[in-house]
């Protein structure tokens, strides 16, 4: 018996896992059916609800979609940034695989989880329930492969979700991204929507010794739309993880990565930006393992809430006996703009390495009331002297973003926010 | 008796009215078992404060080198208007002992303001956690929090961690929080043995070094029975 | 009477990054009571290993060769006891010892080197007399003794307070590691006075650096040039002038 109490709002799928077949798949089920979906007694996620699924049962979606909608979102993300358009891309619409508006890249291999599944090594669906859900249930994702030595370049996965009036829906892409030893890749990952949907992807990566993969997500959810992501990252020796997340719009969202750093001399970096209002919900929350020598972690996370806004931060560094000479750095900051905006963090070190410099950092507070006086005394407006100052907030978190394709988009999108939320 | 454990489980509670101060420090050196943790005490305390008053100000000093197991929390309520809350912790484990200790700063009236800082150093095979809460409720306007956790290890078979949980409802208030992890520098040692420190004496005065923001919170005369505590808790620690 | 500190043969070795490198390589040395001697050299030949070995630093492994000082083997002794026999290590990169104030640290290490050498202790007012006095001689500004050890001092701050340190401690054999190093004149002079006011018939000095002007105030009675983690040249105080003026690439090819 699923009680919504104890197994959270596992109810909404509950004729979707019957008669699951697979190993995976089944024992994904057990999990599932053993923790439920997490309430906010699970520690992990203490600070983000689910209610916001509703109430409604999530059904898969439908085979057919709008064509039209689906031609407008990615024309839309390409006019705020035009020079990716000449980038390969993969496009999905409500978690397939889109061929018609896909550019398949030359310098990389794709195949799709719908032809032949594969649900990695790096996952963890016992622990993860969000994950284990993603195991039951996905239907698609793309696989990229990236041989020794080879550089793919930049390559865009746009996943467009397109919600449906009066139907509930829910989709949970696999993806994949495996760099072989001195490969590189920057991946562009653009979530963006309209309307009512739960977009679920997990993504398993791994980067092979000496190798470097630039990963930029932006999340531009539907407005209605829950987006709650997974990324699992196995790094090598003298490999590179560098991921940045962008949360902007969507009811809920929450980017969550877990980062190992399995072999000497290998960096990670996770770092991002939130710039929400109303009533939306964002959620970054990390785990940085380090289990080798020689790592170095990084990670920046700036938040900007407004109206009702609540952001969430928690990020875990973990040091094992053996990570000596770990190098780690952590730091979350937020800017409240309303008197009713929120910010929860939790920030966490756990070092059970000696020769370690671990070190963390966190604030909260508001614009500057005497830089604001100071740009209005000079004869900036009001509404302009606070987008300059948040601009200059986030300024130099987004200039981490390497790839500069990605990282204008960025920017263009939290100008778009910056200018709905002063007008609203 | 010695093998076997013992309950110490103290409820304190404070109440500051208008313009009120209370300073309570602690110097906790229970048994904490022997060195392959058999033994010693379970230090469970439940230690509350409510700055009800305006003004009034709540300070919790204390210097955890003994038990086996503390969990210890002290907290402040900050409701009276521009009240304060310290909390100045140093925790010391050696061997097979655990301390999980930290505060809990409620922010509920104006202009309240709260420090927090606490000092961690774990030694053989033991755990030292700082687990703490600062939440700013809505009202607090004008509230203000600085927290800094810093750890120290001593031999790479400790553990040292650090879980702030931090909640901010109010735009005009200002929150810091600043942790770092590190260990007692060969070269830190090296000089001062080059100056003639015995190794046991150069480890004390770094970590009574590490230590001092805390320290000086301590009446006069705890201090002085604080700092020679130190050094006896991490006897054996080094080389 | 043996010499006053006299080392043959010495060889060690730092194990860096799970690789062994050789850095001396059979060094020959002694210096008599009562005397300046300087080591000069070019970048990595083994001059400031040479201190460290000198004052004990565990990172380094003597391979072989002996240290013989007032009598003493010196290589079998601790750090702190090499400082209680009346050696002094003045390091190139002074530590830093948050919150430690450096008052405490002077004059904690003061008596350990007192009780070792069974002198009587000095308590805090006899302490900071002695302490202020020798700050003033040194032109420090008097709240550096309040301050924590080397936190957050300018270079020239911390070469001062290593020179305090030396003058407090009346050590019999001071090692100078490049204490001139980005210092101006005036801190130079400083420097050169503090030693000089050490001079004694007892007490000797070795004394690392790259500048003939530091040797100009201290007058040195020998200079040795260091190569490849060896001597490789000695001679009197014409030998720094010549190697101020003409470099050590002549010396170096003459000794190949």
């Amino acid at each position: 018996m699923i009680s919504p109490d104890r197994n959270g709002p596992l109810n909404l799928f509950t004729s979707r896992l019957e008669g699951i077949t697979g190993a995976e798949r089944q024992q994904a089920v057990a999990a599932l059916q053993r923790a439920g979906l997490p309430t906010r007694r699970v520690e992990a996620w203490k600070y983000t609800a689910l209610r916001a699924l509703g109430q409604s049962s999530l059904s898969a979606p439908a085979a057919l979609y709008d064509a039209k909608a689906a031609r407008a979102v990615l024309d839309d993300v390409l006019s705020a940034q035009d020079s990716l358009a000449s980038l390969p891309r993969l496009v999905f619409v409500n978690g397939r695989h889109a061929p018609e508006l896909s550019v398949l890249p030359k310098a990389v291999t794709v195949t799709f989880f719908a032809d032949t599944p594969r649900f990695g090594t790096a996952a963890a669906p016992d622990r993860d329930p969000l994950v284990a859900l993603n195991t039951a249930l996905a239907e698609d994702g793309a696989q990229i492969q990236v041989e020794a030595g080879v550089d793919g370049g930049a390559l865009v996965l746009l996943s467009i979700g397109l919600g449906v009036q009066g139907s509930a829906f829910s989709f949970h892409p696999r993806h994949a991204v495996i760099l072989a030893s001195d490969a590189r890749l920057e991946l562009i990952c653009v979530q963006a929507g309209q309307g009512a949907y739960f977009h679920n992807p997990v993504t398993d990566i791994s980067v092979g010794s000496g190798a470097a993969l630039e990963h930029v997500t932006l999340q531009l959810e539907g407005a209605e739309a829950v987006g709650l992501g997974t990324v699992y990252a196995d790094v090598a020796s003298e490999g590179v993880y560098d991921s940045f997340a962008l949360g902007v719009d969507g009811l809920l969202l929450r980017h969550e990565v877990h980062a190992r750093l399995g072999a000497s001399r290998a960096a990670v970096h996770v770092n991002g930006v939130q710039r929400l209002g109303g009533s939306q919900v964002g959620d970054m929350t990390s785990v940085i393992t380090h289990a080798a020598p020689d790592c170095i972690s990084r990670q920046t996370v700036r938040n900007v809430l407004d109206g009702h806004a609540r952001g969430v931060f928690q990020g875990k560094v973990l040091v094992e006996q053996i990570a000596q000479k770990t190098d780690g750095y952590q730091m979350n900051q937020a800017l409240l703009l309303s008197p009713d905006a929120e910010i929860d963090a939790k920030p966490e070190l756990e070092i059970y390495a000696d020769d370690v410099r671990c070190s963390h950092g966190a604030t909260v507070g508001a614009l500057d009331d005497e830089q604001l006086f100071y740009l209005r005394s000079r004869g900036v407006p009001e509404a302009q002297a606070r987008q300059i100052l948040i601009e200059a907030f986030l300024d130099e978190t987004l200039g981490l973003i390497s790839h500069a394709g990605a990282q204008a988009l960025c920017r263009a999108m939290l100008t778009r926010k910056g200018a709905a939320g002063e007008s609203a | 008796m010695r093998d076997e454990n013992q309950l110490h489980a103290a409820v304190v509670e404070l109440v500051a009215m208008d313009d009120a101060s209370i300073k309570y420090s602690t110097v906790q050196n229970w048994y904490p078992g022997d060195e392959e943790g058999r033994g010693g005490i379970y230090n469970f305390v439940t230690k509350r404060g409510a700055c009800r008053g305006a003004r009034s100000k709540i300070s919790w000093t204390q210097v955890e080198t003994g038990s086996a197991i503390t969990w210890k929390y002290p907290s402040c309520i900050l409701q009276g208007e521009g009240s304060v809350g310290e909390f100045y912790s140093v925790a010391v484990t050696n061997n097979c002992q655990q301390a999980d200790t930290g505060t809990k700063m409620i922010h509920l009236g104006r202009n309240t303001r709260s420090t927090i800082i606490a000092k961690t150093i774990s030694a053989g095979r033991s755990d030292s956690t700082y687990r703490g809460l600062v939440r700013v409720q809505p009202k607090a306007s004008g509230a203000r929090n600085f927290t800094q956790c810093d750890s120290l290890l001593i031999g790479d078979r400790c553990g040292a961690h650090t879980v702030p949980y931090i909640e901010c409802r109010n735009m005009a208030a200002r929150v810091e929080h600043e942790a770092t992890t590190s260990k007692i520098s060969e070269d830190q040692l090296f000089y001062c043995r080059q100056r003639g420190l015995s190794e046991e004496d150069a480890v004390g005065l770094i970590v009574n070094g590490f230590c001092r923001d805390v320290l000086k919170e301590l009446p006069m005369e705890f201090a002085v029975e604080a700092q020679k505590l130190l050094q006896i808790s991490l006897e054996g620690s080094v080389g | 009477m043996s010499q006053f500190l006299e080392i043959s043969g010495l060889n060690a070795r730092i194990d860096a990054d799970g690789q062994e490198k050789q850095i001396l390589r059979g060094v020959d040395l002694s210096i008599p009571p009562g005397e300046v001697h300087v080591i000069m050299g070019p970048n990595g030949s083994g001059k400031s290993t040479l201190s460290y070995v000198l004052a004990g630093r565990d990172d380094y492994e003597v391979t072989s060769g002996s240290v013989q000082f007032q009598g003493q083997d010196l290589l079998a002794m601790e750090p702190e006891e090499r400082a209680a026999a009346g050696l002094f290590l003045a390091f190139q990169s002074p530590v830093e010892l948050p919150g430690v104030n450096n008052a405490n640290f002077l004059r904690t290490a003061i008596n350990a080197v007192r009780r070792a050498r069974g002198q009587e202790e000095l308590d805090a007012v006899a302490f900071l007399k002695l302490a202020r006095e020798a700050a003033k001689t040194l032109s420090m500004a008097p709240d550096m003794l309040k301050r924590n050890v080397n936190v957050g001092f300018s270079g020239g701050e911390k070469k001062r307070n290593e020179v305090l340190q030396m003058t407090l401690l009346q050590p019999t054999f001071a090692i100078l590691d490049e204490t001139d190093s980005g210092l101006d004149v005036d801190a130079l002079r400083v420097v050169a006075e503090g030693v000089n006011r050490l001079r004694a018939p007892t007490f000797s000095a070795l004394v690392i650096t790259h500048h003939q002007k530091l040797l100009d105030y201290l007058v040195p009675d020998r200079i040795h040039v260091m190569a490849k983690g060896r001597i490789i040249l000695s001679g009197g105080p014409e030998l720094a002038r010549q190697i101020d003026q003409e470099g050590y690439a002549k010396f170096l090819s003459e000794a190949a």
